[in-house]
C-alpha cells in the first residue's frame, strides 16, 4: 500500500469522538502488521508498539490523534429527518446539501437540507443556519429511525476523496489520521535493528474533544521522549496576516512555550541534515494539540511537535500535499532512528 | 411498482452541461433517442428537437397542429472569472445558487471534454472571527483550489472562462432504495421524462391529432432561454414545459411546504413569468383523476420555467407547467422520488394517449 492509498483508507474509518473503539479490526487489519504488539485502554486510545529488541531500550512515543470531528443525532423529526449536534469544531458553512452517512445499526445515508433560492430572499442567503436548526432527510419514516440510528448515534462526513492536481488531495479526516498514515508510513521504513529505542505509537482518541486521550496514555505508557504529528493551517488567502506555514512547503516544525527547546532544535537537525523541506511555525501560545498535554503528562515528557499543513481543516474538503506528507513521514523515520536524541533523551 | 430507467436519469445528472455548454448533453440525450423519433435537428441555439409525427383521421398532414414537449439541457454552475497569483480560481454563478451551498463542496473545472477537479475552499472556521462565523462567506471571497502551484501552473489545466459544475455521484437511497439524489435533476429528470415519454408512443404507437415535438432546450438557468428558438421554429400549439421544481416539505416550513414529495408531479398555476393556462391545469387533473395517476398544485408562486417564453411566442401558446417536486435543486445535492417521476411522465403519457383539451 502506497502512503496515498494509506492515508485515503485511514481517513475513510468513521472515528468519531467517542466512537475510537468501533472500527479496531478496521484499523488493525490497516496497520497491526507494522508493530509486534497491540494495546488499548479505559478510554479507547490504540497503541502499537514496534520492539527495537535491546533490554531496557528507550521508550519513543510518537502520537497521533485517530478521532475526528463528526456530529451525534439529537432527535429523529416527522418525514425521515434528524437533527443533530457537532463533535468537536464542525465547520456548519459547508453543511448546507453535503452529504453524510450516520452510523446507525446499518449505515444510513443522509443529505442535509438547503432551501432552494428561489424560497429563500437575499437576506435569509446571508445568515447562516445554526446547526440544532438543520436536518438530515434520509428517506426514512420516524419510527424506522428511531430503530436504526436512535439519539447518539454518530454522524460523519460521507467519505469523497479527489486528487487534485501536483498530488494533492482532498477529503475528510486527514485531521489527523493523514499524519496517523505517515507516522505509520515513516516507522514501517525503519528496520527493527536501526531503531534508537521502543517505539510505542499511540493513535490517540478524544483530541478533537479536549485532548483527553493523550494525557492518560503519556501517563501509562511514560515515554522518554515524545514526537506529536498533527495537522497545522496552511496560508491561505484570506489569513496571510497570519503568517502561516506555505502549503507543500514540507514539515512546519512548532516552536512554542509547551514543546521541549532542545528537543525541537535536534529534530530541525534532523531535517537539516536529512534534507527534509521544513518550515518553523511558531504558536506563542497554545499549540492546539496533543503536544499540550503530553509536556505535561506525568513527570513530563520532553515533546517536539511536526506539523502537516492543510487547507480547509475541519471540513469534508480538507486539502494536503503529498509533498509534505512525505516530508512527514520521513521525519517520523529519522526521529525513531536519531541515536543522538536517545542518548539525550533516553534514560 | 419500481422504475426501472434509473440508468438513464444517472448518467444525464453525471453529465456536464452548464448554461452555454450543454454539448455533452446534447450528445447524450441524441444517442439515446435516435432509434426512436421520425425526425431530429440541432438548431443554432443549440436545442435539440426531435419529432414524432401524427396519424389517424384527426391528424391533417398538410397543416398539423403541434404539441411540443420542452425540458431544459442545462445546468447551474460557475465561470472562472480570474486566477489569482497563487493559482486560485476565482469565479461567478451560471444561473441562481444559493451561496450557502458552494463551500466545501467539489467541483470539475473546465468544458465538455477536458477537465480537472477542484474543491471550493473556505477559510477554516479556526481562523474565522466571531462575525464571520455568523455570516455566510460571499462568492466575492470564495475560490477554487485545483491544486495548482501558481498562476502559471493553473494555466497550463484552465481559462478564464471555463466553465465549473458540482462534482456530485448519483446515489439511490433511503428505505427500499426509493430516493435519488444527484447534481442537475433541475432538469435532467424533465429530459429524462421527455425520453421516457417518446419511448412510450414508440413502443404502442397509437393515433396523435397532432406531431409531438421534443424540445430539449439550452439555457434556460440564465433566462435567455433556448425555448426562444425552439418555439419559433416548432410553431406549437400547446406546450407542456417538464421541469424540476423547488419543494420545501421540511419539519417546520409549515403552510410553506410548497408541494410534497411522494404526492405526483406539480402543477404550476403561475409563478414569475407565467400564468398558465386554467383549461389546460383541469385536464391534467382530469386525466390524473381518470387514470389513477397523482397530482398536485405548486402553493408557491416562485421561480420560473420556459413557458414564460414559450407562451408569448409568435401568436401565442396554450402552457401547461408540470414539475418533478425535488428537495435541495440548485446544489449539489438534488433529492427526488423515483414514485413522482414515474407519476408525473406517465401522466403526460396519458394526457397524449386520449388528447380531450379543449
Amino acid at each position: 500500500m502506497t502512503l496515498k492509498e494509506l492515508i485515503v483508507s485511514l481517513s475513510g474509518i468513521m472515528s468519531v469522538s467517542g466512537n475510537e473503539r468501533k472500527n479496531r479490526e478496521a484499523l488493525q487489519e490497516l496497520i497491526g502488521g507494522v508493530f509486534d504488539e497491540y494495546r488499548t485502554d479505559a478510554l479507547g486510545n490504540h497503541l502499537f508498539i514496534k520492539k527495537c529488541g535491546r533490554p531496557n531500550a528507550p521508550r519513543i512515543l510518537v502520537d497521533t490523534h485517530f478521532d475526528e470531528i463528526g456530529m451525534m443525532v439529537t432527535d429523529i423529526k416527522e418525514g425521515g429527518f434528524v437533527t443533530v449536534t457537532n463533535i468537536g469544531g464542525v465547520d456548519t458553512r459547508i453543511l448546507p446539501a453535503s452529504e453524510v452517512i450516520i452510523y446507525g445499526g446499518e449505515p444510513v445515508y443522509g443529505v442535509f437540507a438547503a432551501k432552494a433560492p428561489h424560497l429563500s430572499t437575499a437576506a435569509d442567503m446571508e445568515k447562516l443556519t445554526p446547526l440544532p436548526e438543520m436536518v438530515i432527510d434520509t428517506g426514512y419514516s420516524k419510527e424506522e429511525l428511531e430503530d436504526l440510528c436512535p439519539i447518539g448515534t454518530p454522524v460523519g462526513f460521507k467519505p469523497i476523496y479527489a486528487e487534485l492536481l501536483n498530488e494533492r488531495l482532498a477529503g475528510k479526516a486527514f485531521d489527523d489520521k493523514a499524519c496517523g498514515a505517515c507516522a505509520v508510513y515513516g516507522i514501517d521504513a525503519v528496520q527493527r535493528r536501526d531503531l534508537a529505542g521502543d517505539v510505542y505509537f499511540l493513535f490517540s482518541a478524544y483530541e478533537e474533544t479536549g485532548m483527553t486521550g493523550a494525557r492518560v496514555a503519556g501517563f501509562g505508557i511514560r515515554p522518554d521522549y515524545a514526537l506529536v504529528l498533527d495537522v497545522t493551517h496552511a496560508s491561505v488567502p484570506e489569513a496571510k496576516d497570519r503568517y502561516l506555514p506555505e502549503f507543500g512547503s514540507g514539515v512546519a516544525i512548532a516552536a512554542s512555550p509547551i514543546t521541549n527547546r532542545k528537543l525541537t532544535r535536534m529534530v530541525t537537525d534532523l531535517c537539516k541534515s536529512g534534507n527534509v523541506p521544513f518550515t518553523v511555525d511558531a504558536c506563542p501560545g497554545s499549540t492546539g494539540t496533543n503536544a499540550n498535554v503530553l509536556g505535561i503528562s506525568a513527570e513530563g515528557i520532553p515533546t517536539a511537535l511536526c506539523s502537516l499543513p492543510l487547507k480547509s481543516m475541519h471540513t469534508s474538503a480538507e486539502v494536503l500535499s503529498m509533498e509534505d506528507a512525505r516530508a512527514l513521514s520521513r521525519v517520523v523515520s529519522l526521529f525513531i532512528k536519531s541515536k543522538e536524541i536517545s542518548e539525550v533523551f533516553g534514560k | 411498482m419500481k422504475y426501472t430507467g434509473i440508468n438513464l436519469i444517472r448518467e444525464l445528472s453525471l453529465c456536464f452541461g452548464p448554461s452555454g455548454c450543454e454539448d455533452a448533453v446534447r450528445t447524450l440525450i441524441t444517442e439515446q433517442i435516435k432509434g426512436d423519433c421520425d425526425r431530429f435537428t440541432v438548431d443554432n441555439a443549440g436545442n435539440l428537437i426531435a419529432v414524432i409525427r401524427g396519424r389517424g383521421h384527426d391528424y391533417d398532414p398538410e397543416n398539423p397542429r403541434r404539441l411540443m414537449l420542452s425540458a431544459h439541457m442545462d445546468e447551474v454552475g460557475f465561470m472562472i472569472t480570474a486566477i489569482t497569483e497563487e493559482g486560485y480560481l476565482k469565479f461567478g454563478t451560471v444561473g441562481g445558487i444559493d451561496p450557502r451551498v458552494m463551500c466545501g463542496r467539489h467541483v470539475q473545472v473546465g468544458d465538455d471534454k477536458h477537465r480537472v477537479h477542484g474543491v471550493i475552499a473556505s477559510k477554516a472556521i479556526h481562523l474565522q472571527t466571531p462575525e464571520e462565523r455568523a455570516k455566510t462567506t460571499p462568492v466575492k471571497n470564495m475560490y477554487i483550489d485545483i491544486g495548482a502551484r501558481d498562476a502559471e501552473d493553473a494555466k497550463k489545466y484552465v481559462s478564464v472562462g471555463d466553465y465549473v459544475v458540482f462534482d456530485s455521484d448519483f446515489v439511490t437511497f433511503g428505505k427500499d432504495e426509493t430516493r435519488m439524489k444527484g447534481k442537475a435533476l433541475d432538469d435532467r429528470a424533465g429530459c429524462a421524462m421527455l425520453i421516457e415519454i417518446m419511448r412510450d408512443l414508440r413502443k404502442s404507437p397509437c393515433d396523435l391529432p397532432f406531431d409531438v415535438c421534443f424540445a430539449f432546450t439550452t439555457c434556460e438557468e440564465v433566462g435567455i432561454s433556448g425555448a426562444n428558438v425552439a418555439a419559433f421554429e416548432i410553431k406549437p400549439d400547446t406546450a407542456i414545459i417538464l421541469e424540476a421544481t423547488a419543494v420545501n416539505d421540511l419539519p417546520g416550513a409549515g403552510r410553506n411546504f410548497v408541494s410534497k414529495q411522494g404526492e405526483g408531479g406539480t402543477l404550476s398555476l403561475c409563478d414569475r413569468g407565467t400564468i398558465y393556462d386554467m383549461g389546460f391545469i383541469d385536464y391534467a387533473r382530469q386525466t390524473a383523476e381518470e387514470n389513477g395517476l397523482k397530482v398536485q398544485l405548486k402553493q408557491a408562486f416562485t421561480g420560473g420555467t420556459d413557458a414564460a417564453h414559450i407562451q408569448r411566442s409568435l401568436t401565442g401558446v396554450r402552457v401547461l407547467g408540470l414539475s418533478l417536486p425535488t428537495r435541495y435543486i440548485h446544489s449539489a445535492s438534488n433529492v427526488a422520488l423515483y414514485e413522482d417521476f414515474e407519476q408525473t411522465y406517465r401522466l403526460v403519457v396519458a394526457m397524449i394517449r386520449n388528447w380531450k383539451l379543449d
